[in-house]
């Protein structure tokens, strides 16, 4: 059965606690509330250097009513593995979740995420991805898109988008998938579904930064909706036994670029991509295509 | 199963110790010379033999990660590595040691590149002697296996909580083969225990958060319980080296450190691993002729073993501290430690060092000798 | 006699880590009962569970946390009715 908003009420208990220190309109935090409120009761977090290892808290007390173990930066699966074998080995139930910006998962952490991958280490990766290393400052990464003014690209990102989900394919993980903090039920759904499988699960999950997106916080959910009607974000589902991508319903129809808003609409309300010249946006409209080229190829 | 004698390399011995142990998780990733322990181990855990998780992992980095994670959730764990190996792994060996992690990991001395060398100095091991890590170093194969089912022992007392780094020199050590005494496993899983109360494990009833930020006043903190734990670490390690000795019938000098010779000679000569046991030929071949020249084995490195440097810088007359590692713009890492502790005891006994055996550079007793010869 | 344990960098859960994060605002939420239509997609989209759920049963509004609202404005963005709108904070 799908998820509903109303079972989204229905968590055994909170993962995150108010008063947590989370800019304001962060989608990371709203991702971690829903994400891992929904497998709280047996939720075990490893959090490497990112975001969410500051916004957890300091001195008197954290917000996350979940064990949590921050860890080095470029580490979080491993550590991951480790934890779940101990605990299997202990006959202990555990959902372990390496929680991760797109940094400390696909730059830095690229080893230990496709060698866990590799080994099948039954854990669930998921990368929140604010498309920067936001935590020090919004410096460009691996996930940023074509044209954003980052701190280390002050004239625009010329390089291409690192497409994780599909090095996650790739490299045989059980189950993949995207999702965004504009649809919550599915990205639960998602989540739910993922720690169904046995072996090495991914999701990464398009989380609004209004700090270094320079939009409007309270546009996070508005820009994250647009870049999934603007195909840039696409939603879908992957697993290795089907090797077939299936498209999520509120994402389908934007498959057919007539029923997509144009990319103008999600770059407007972010100050990141002021001052793109006709040159970068047309850069960018063929990195999404070369991105739904790939996808293509797996779905019906 | 009892009691073997048999003829074994030092890796062989390590894994021969760890066999009988039980880890729960071990990780590891291939370096020479330690590539025969973790093979061993690996045989041992997918034949059954062992009832163990062994992660392949994809770097030394993921390998001490990995262990960590385990030992976070409770469990006994083991890996090893040697030289570049330990490097890369760097930042988690600090993390291991300020995290209190009892875990135990075995380095293969090799020296550091470039020039790219797989032969034996201290030079990987000493560069982490701040990292707030048990450092063992170990003269021979029986040694090994004894230290390596010792630091068990020792990192998991809740009073201690420091990881362990047994050390055996590459090459000379890992890949040699001589007689070892494997002690019946039962006996041994008797003497480490089964870890089933232990420093801290995940609970998913009982949420807690690890390593978030801290202010000062908390990281002083924790260091200073470090610190003091270094210091519990000396009387621990001689208290495990003498039951040990009683439950099995082998000690190490008092554990701390080893001697050689008599007392009051003009000439002390200290060292570390498998150069201060050939120094004992060097004695032998010196007292024969009619010198009186003692030596001693710094067994632990870490903590250091303050009062018995001072004891034995007041029972003798001259220290000659050879070592097989240096800290560049300074002097031998042993001989600095030596001199501050004379220095700040008030300790005039003169101490002349030198550096030898870098990158696997052959020290023969002749030599050791020799030098000794030079500097009465 | 207890062994000694540990000194460890452990912190426990707690509400409020931050502080009172109401004190982060410069403009505060303000709902319109009569326009408030219970679907809670407000109590969905924020960030900070500053928002307790309407229910037909109970209170029949979306009710805010003022102390923890950061004052995003998510809320008065993504209400489907207009029920909601941001007010400057004034002190």
């Amino acid at each position: 059965m799908p998820t509903t908003l109303k079972d989204l009420m229905n968590n055994p208990k909170e993962a995150l606690l108010k008063g947590h220190f989370a800019c304001a309109g962060c989608g990371s935090a709203l991702a971690f509330r829903h994400a891992i409120g929904a497998i709280a009761d047996k939720a075990v977090v490893v959090i490497p250097a990112c975001c969410t290892s500051v916004y957890q808290g300091f001195g008197r007390g954290v917000a996350f009513n979940v064990p949590t173990i921050n860890v080095a930066f470029a580490s979080s699966d491993a550590v991951a593995a480790g934890i779940k074998h101990a605990m299997e080995k202990k006959g202990k139930e555990a959902h372990v979740v390496a929680w991760a910006g797109d940094g400390g998962t696909a730059d830095i952490g690229i080893a230990t995420l496709i060698g866990a991958c590799d080994r099948q280490d039954n854990i669930l990766h998921i990368m929140y991805s604010n498309n920067v290393y936001s935590n020090t400052g919004g410096q460009r990464s691996g996930d940023t898109p074509i044209g954003a003014r980052t701190t280390t690209t002050p004239f625009g990102n010329k390089a291409q988008r690192k497409m994780v989900p599909f090095i996650m394919m790739a490299n045989n993980a059980s189950y993949v998938a995207t999702a965004s903090v504009a649809y919550i039920p599915d990205l639960v759904d998602k989540v739910k579904k993922a720690i169904s499988y046995d072996g090495f699960k991914f999701i990464e999950i398009d989380a609004s930064c209004p700090v270094a997106w320079k939009s409007d916080s309270a546009d996070s959910i508005k820009v994250a909706r647009l870049a999934v009607e603007t195909g840039v974000w696409p939603l879908f589902e992957w697993d290795n036994k089907s090797n077939k991508a299936v498209l999520s319903k509120r994402g389908s129809k934007f498959r057919n670029k007539e029923n997509r808003k144009p990319i103008e609409e999600w770059l407007n309300i972010q100050g990141r991509f002021k001052g793109m010249s006709d040159e970068e946006i047309k850069n960018l409209y063929a990195d999404v295509d070369r991105q739904w080229t790939f996808l293509e190829k797996f779905l019906e | 199963m009892a009691e073997e004698v048999v003829m074994l390399t030092g890796n062989h011995s390590v894994s021969e110790a760890v066999k009988r142990v039980k880890p729960d998780v071990i990780a590891a990733y291939p370096i020479t010379p330690q590539t025969a322990i973790i093979e061993y181990l690996s045989r041992l855990v997918d034949s059954g033999e062992i009832d163990s998780h062994f992660l392949r992992v994809e770097s030394e980095h993921s390998a001490l990660a990995a262990v960590a994670g385990a030992s976070w959730a409770g469990a006994r764990t083991f890996t090893a590595t040697s030289s570049q190996g330990l490097l890369y792994m760097g930042e988690w060996v600090f993390w291991t040691g300020y995290a209190r992690l009892p875990v135990v990991m075995a380095v293969v001395n090799r020296c550091l590149a470039p020039g790219w060398s797989i032969w034996v100095d201290l030079q990987d091991s000493m560069a982490f002697r701040d990292a707030a890590w048990i450092q063992i170093y170990n003269k021979n194969n029986q040694e090994v296996f004894d230290t390596t089912i010792q630091s068990y022992r020792i990192a998991e007392s809740k009073d201690i909580a420091l990881p362990v780094m047994p050390c055996l020199d590459g090459f000379v050590l890992s890949h040699t083969s001589s007689k070892v005494i494997l002690s019946d496993p039962e006996e041994v899983y008797n003497f480490v225990g089964d870890y089933s109360d232990p420093i801290i494990e995940i609970d998913t009833g009982k949420p807690f958060a690890y390593g978030s930020i801290v202010m000062p006043d908390k990281y002083n903190k924790d260091r200073k319980d470090l610190m003091e734990a270094m210091e519990r670490a000396k009387a621990k390690i001689k208290a495990v080296n003498k039951e040990f000795s009683e439950t099995f019938g082998r000690s190490y000098g008092n554990g701390l450190v080893e001697k050689y010779g008599d007392d009051d000679a003009d000439l002390t000569i200290v060292g570390i691993g498998t150069m201060a046991d050939e120094t004992q030929q060097a004695i032998d071949m010196l007292t024969s002729e009619g010198l009186k020249v003692n030596s001693v084995r710094v067994r632990t490195f870490r903590p250091f073993p303050t009062e018995d440097i001072i004891d034995i810088a007041k029972k003798n007359h001259k220290l000659l501290v050879i070592d097989r590692s240096v800290s560049f713009g300074h002097e031998g890492h042993l001989q600095m430690e030596i001199e501050s502790v004379l220095k700040r005891n008030n300790i005039d006994t003169p101490v002349i060092g030198k550096v030898m055996g870098l990158g696997g550079e052959d020290v023969p007793y002749t030599r050791i000798a020799k030098v000794a010869r030079e500097n009465l | 006699m207890t062994e000694k344990e540990p000194s460890m960098p452990i912190l426990y859960p707690i509400e409020g880590a931050a502080g009172l994060t109401g004190d982060w605002r410069t403009q505060r939420p303000i709902v319109d009962p009569e326009k408030c239509k219970m679907c809670n997609i407000c109590w969905q989209y924020c960030p900070d569970l500053a928002i307790t759920a309407a229910n037909k049963d109970e209170n029949k509004v979306i009710v805010f946390d003022y102390t923890y609202c950061k004052g995003c404005g998510i809320c008065a963005s993504e209400c489907p009715f207009g029920a909601i709108h941001m007010e400057k904070e004034v002190d």
